[in-house]
């Protein structure tokens, strides 16, 4: 460490004291659990006399993984995931964006959504997930009966990944929002001014002028979204804690799985999850490289 | 956010047609959620899903069932399990109690750790603090998929699974957004108030908490304010980690698996999920303009 940026040995101290905490945690709960994480992809729990012991196994749980039925499975989980990201990419990202630019522009009722779109990140997602599932299934088909004199069954159960993926891009604008809406807060007026007068209409304005000078921060949104990509259960646990594999996603599966408080299963959701952070980390790291190419305002 | 191009640039154009349509029909659904949700709630208990499950409830507004409320916060409750083998079922007060200490302490930690981190990353930009700094950022883009497994055996090796303590550990960490966002607003502090602090003779502690914290107190709050509805609202960690102190959240996601008659019916449920949001709801509507304020990301650009 530079003693140059400690005036004093009390600033050293007074660093080192404060800085002691937070690094210890990550220590302990970042790399040491991660580490212990890749271990244990390696392993295998067995129940002796004296209790459960993790044993050396190699490659076991890769193999168990990658072969037959749980292959099987995991192909279709991880489409799921695959499926339940192409939507919050390619229609929730580019429409939190254009609710944002409506936002920032103060048009009619702007300040009515600013307030909607926020609204399901503060309410409880347990709250709004399970009155939008008991709407689905019993309102719907009642106003369905009502309207057509028809009966309905009730869509939820039998469509519980569409619904999931719906519900997940729906309510998920929130916060996003409103960062995009501080991010084109702090455009250059010039510029802004500058397509004005060349006559750029609204949507060549976004197009053109506002979606390249905030690219940085949909840059971070995307990779922190791809990053993610394993992780989302889209919602999925709020409506179910049973969901058929058909229907789940990967990260609906490690949470229902880590859940279960199974041991004998913790060292092939281990391996599972080594495998699926090297594919994420390697995508990630290439589509970041891709945008750093493209960012309008690093070239 | 009133710049003089946009009163110019006010006219109404086929785009903003479109998102004003799409922006109505949301709010429309949102809303109906909601309103359906809440008359629901104030249909009787032994309401069936055949007997008017899409209008308002039966008679004038004072024959409601507004009862369904209090027979809820009156029956609400939700299994613990403690690690000396006590298990059984706390009832609506225990549960409050667990969930202001389960969101208050974490949101509280979630706000200070970060704060003081990025205090000593500016304050000091010494080689140590540019590598915190960095962690913070590859941390973000790295992912980590499926470590809850290790986290729950090193937990339980440090016997800190299923404990406060432990919980709170867990939550002791400067990574995430937060940082970011404090670190941007450390940076854009006037270093004058430490140096002439420090001219006074007043020591790094004093000026620590007694200038730079009070000087940054609306965001602090801001940033408690964020992470302690995100920790109220938040059931799935609780579940995985803290199975002896359950939230009102974890008891609202259990209730369909609640035996008692009045939640296995529609309006008993309702009546809970509406009575839970109200604290929060109420925090909102004080505090709205404060919440969605700007949030910026500042030192995000590498």
């Amino acid at each position: 460490m530079k003693r140059g940026v400690f005036k004093t040995k009390s600033d050293f101290i007074f660093y080192l004291l404060l800085m002691a905490l937070p690094v210890v945690q990550f220590c302990i709960f970042y790399i040491y659990v991660n580490i212990n994480s890749i271990l244990m992809a390696f392993q295998e729990y067995t129940l002796t006399d004296q209790g459960g012991i993790f044993t050396f196994s190699g490659f076991d749980n890769f193999v168990t993984l990658f072969s037959g039925d749980k292959f099987k499975d995991l192909l279709v989980m991880g489409k799921n995931s695959f499926i339940v990201f192409a939507f919050t990419f390619f229609v929730g990202i580019p429409l939190a964006l254009c609710f944002s630019y409506y936002i920032y522009r103060q048009k009619m009722l702007s300040n009515v959504f600013k307030v909607i779109l926020y609204l399901p990140s503060i309410l409880s997602g347990v709250v709004v997930g399970l009155i939008y599932l008991y709407f689905m299934d019993q309102a719907v088909p009642g106003y369905y009966l009502q309207f057509t004199g028809k009966e309905m069954v009730p869509p939820f159960s039998e469509n519980l990944f569409k619904f999931s993926i719906f519900y997940t891009v729906f309510f998920g604008f929130g916060t996003n929002v409103l960062l995009y809406v501080g991010a084109m807060s702090k455009l250059s007026d010039s510029v802004m001014e500058a397509s004005q007068i060349d006559g750029a209409n609204s949507l060549q304005e976004f197009i053109f002028v506002v979606l390249p000078q905030i690219f940085p921060t949909i840059k971070t949104f995307m990779l922190t979204g791809l990053a993610g990509l394993f992780a989302n259960q889209a919602s999925m646990y709020t409506f179910t804690a049973n969901a058929p594999r058909s229907m789940s996603t990967i990260g609906y599966y490690l949470y229902t799985s880590a859940k279960s408080m199974d041991y004998a299963r913790y060292t092939e959701l281990a391996a599972l999850g080594v495998a699926l952070s090297i594919i994420t980390a390697t995508v990630t790291f290439s589509i970041r490289k891709l945008l750093n190419k493209i960012d309008p305002m690093e070239n | 956010m009133k710049r003089e191009y946009i009163n110019k640039q006010n006219k109404t154009t086929a785009f903003d047609g479109v998102l004003l349509v799409i922006l109505l029909l949301y709010t429309a659904f949102f809303f109906l959620l909601l309103l359906w949700g809440f008359f629901t709630a104030l249909k009787p208990s032994d309401f069936t899903i055949t007997d008017n499950i899409v209008g308002l409830p039966e008679g004038h507004v004072f024959q409601w069932e507004w009862s369904n409320f209090i027979t809820a916060i009156a029956k609400i409750r939700a299994p613990y399990k403690l690690e000396n083998g006590d298990a059984g079922y706390y009832g609506v007060g225990r549960l409050l109690l667990n969930t202001i200490i389960y969101a208050g302490g974490n949101a509280f930690l979630h706000t200070i750790v970060p704060c003081t981190v990025a205090y000593l990353c500016v304050k000091y930009p010494c080689k140590f603090s540019k590598l915190i700094h960095s962690l913070v950022l590859f941390t973000m883009m790295l992912p980590i998929v499926g470590s809850a497994p290790s986290m729950i055996k090193v937990m339980n090796s440090l016997n800190l699974y299923n404990t406060l303590l432990g919980n709170f550990a867990q939550n002791c960490t400067f990574l995430g957004l937060y940082y970011l966002v404090l670190h941007s607003l450390i940076q854009g502090l006037n270093k004058e108030l430490w140096e002439a602090a420090e001219i006074d003779g007043a020591n790094q502690w004093a000026i620590y908490i007694g200038i730079i914290l009070p000087v940054m107190i609306n965001t602090l709050g801001l940033v408690f304010m964020l992470n302690f509805i995100n920790f109220w609202n938040e059931y799935q960690v609780a579940l995985l980690y803290l199975p002896g102190y359950p939230t009102l959240s974890v008891a609202i996601y259990l209730l369909s698996l609640d035996q008692q008659p009045f939640f296995s019916w529609l309006p008993g449920r309702l009546a809970s999920f509406i009575v839970f949001i109200i604290p929060i709801l109420i925090l909102f509507l004080i505090f709205k303009d404060k919440l969605m304020g700007n949030i910026s990301i500042g030192g995000v650009k590498e």
